[in-house]
């Protein structure tokens, strides 16, 4: 077996490597530089549908540009679900199917106070939980204001492309707090199929203090914090991590 | 080292990358400075490819890693016969399949010097460097 070349001692050949790549791919990679934060959210978003698909649910997009042959993925929750694409999820249980939807940037409706609306990157819900209502205060009553009850939510995900810190893992428990507040007094609902805890997935790799971050907020709240996504990608939804991972049920 | 990396990125990304760059080098000189380990000295002097390997290992993060992490979620689509529309944008298949290929070459030329994707990914200096240790010790008692 041939040994492979030292950085060190072969670090001509090194730098003559790193020259021809930049050479190459350089301004394709510079081009598309902006993409970066949406390419990270779309591939947490395939995460999730991952998860499900090993527990043995079919995913389905649905709700994609006929003509054009696209799945629309929208970054701002001002799009309208409607004019959104998505996955829809099912898998028989004996003789009868259960079938949930996975959705992007949906607005969703506080447990706590009927006016304040958080849109999590994404969110898993039963088929037929979207509900609109019109409203002076929402786009001058011209436009239907998307949303789903938090009552309904079966689960949410946030995607963070940013180098880990305490204050970004530990305000997500504001959201799960406004969205989840059964987690908050560890009021865990039991029915299968199970949905990953509220999830943060951050694309930077933490250090020891983030993690202890990570385990305490598990611990507490039934929240999964992800870190360092580039260097493992497969936490979510690889067989090995199940064990790790906390889960809720079906509500 | 750095300068090379950031030709035609936007300003605020360069500027990120030069400060991650630039804090990791000091790091890496007071480390050296520091240092009483007969075992890292050898490697810590050395001073020119570890900066290389750190802006190697800060363009995969910021740029590489993130442009190609959609690819998977792409190809589910392509099973559906279905393309990817964002924000308004089409992401054609060409891109996909350039962006695709800039991530096997950069793994193609990471594995000519034994280094794994996993390698470039951890961004904690110090774990980088007893990586690389460790890897040019096990070169030297067989081969990798």
């Amino acid at each position: 077996m041939a040994r492979s070349k030292s950085p060190f001692l072969d670090n001509a050949l090194l730098r003559q490597e790193i020259d021809h790549y930049l050479a190459r791919f350089r301004s394709t990679f510079a081009q598309e530089i902006e993409k970066t934060s949406a390419f990270f959210e779309i591939a947490c978003y395939n995460d999730l549908v991952r998860y499900y698909e090993n527990m043995g649910f079919e995913p389905r997009p649905q709700n994609t540009a006929p003509r054009t042959r696209q799945f629309i993925y929208a970054l701002s929750p001002n799009a309208k679900p409607a004019n959104c694409s998505y996955f829809l999820l099912e898998r028989k249980y004996r003789s009868t199917i259960v079938a949930f939807e996975i959705r992007h940037n949906l607005r969703v409706r506080s447990a706590h106070d009927d006016g304040v609306f958080i849109s999590p990157d994404f969110t898993v819900i039963k088929p037929g939980m979207l509900e609109s209502i019109r409203s002076k205060e929402y786009y001058n009553g011209k436009v239907d204001y998307d949303f789903v009850r938090a009552e309904r939510l079966q689960t949410f995900a946030d995607a963070k492309h940013y180098a880990p810190s305490p204050e970004l893992i530990l305000n997500f428990v504001g959201i799960v707090n406004e969205l989840f507040p059964d987690l908050m007094t560890g009021a865990l609902h039991s029915a299968v199929p199970k949905h990953l805890g509220p999830s943060l997935f951050i694309s930077g790799s933490g250090n020891l203090h983030h993690q202890r971050i990570r385990a305490s907020l598990a611990r507490r709240y039934g929240i999964n914090v992800f870190l360092g996504l580039f260097s493992n990608r497969t936490q979510a939804y690889s067989t090995r991590n199940q064990r790790n991972l906390v889960k809720i049920g079906t509500r | 080292m750095i300068d090379p990396f950031l030709y035609h990125l936007p300003r605020y990304l360069k500027d990120l990358m030069k400060r991650e760059y630039d804090a990791k080098c000091r790091q890496l000189a007071r480390w050296r400075v520091g240092s009483r380990s007969e075992r890292l000295r050898p490697y810590l002097k050395q001073e020119a490819v570890l900066h290389q390997l750190i802006a190697l290992g800060i363009y995969y993060r910021y740029v590489i890693a993130p442009l190609t992490s959609a690819g998977d979620f792409v190809r589910r689509l392509v099973l559906h016969d279905l393309g990817l529309q964002v924000a308004g944008q089409r992401i054609g298949s060409d891109l996909h399949d350039q962006l695709q290929a800039g991530r096997l070459q950069f793994y193609s030329l990471a594995r000519t010097f034994g280094l794994e994707e996993e390698f470039f990914a951890i961004s904690d200096l110090q774990q980088m460097v007893m990586n690389l240790v460790r890897l040019e010790e096990r070169r030297h008692d067989g081969p990798i």
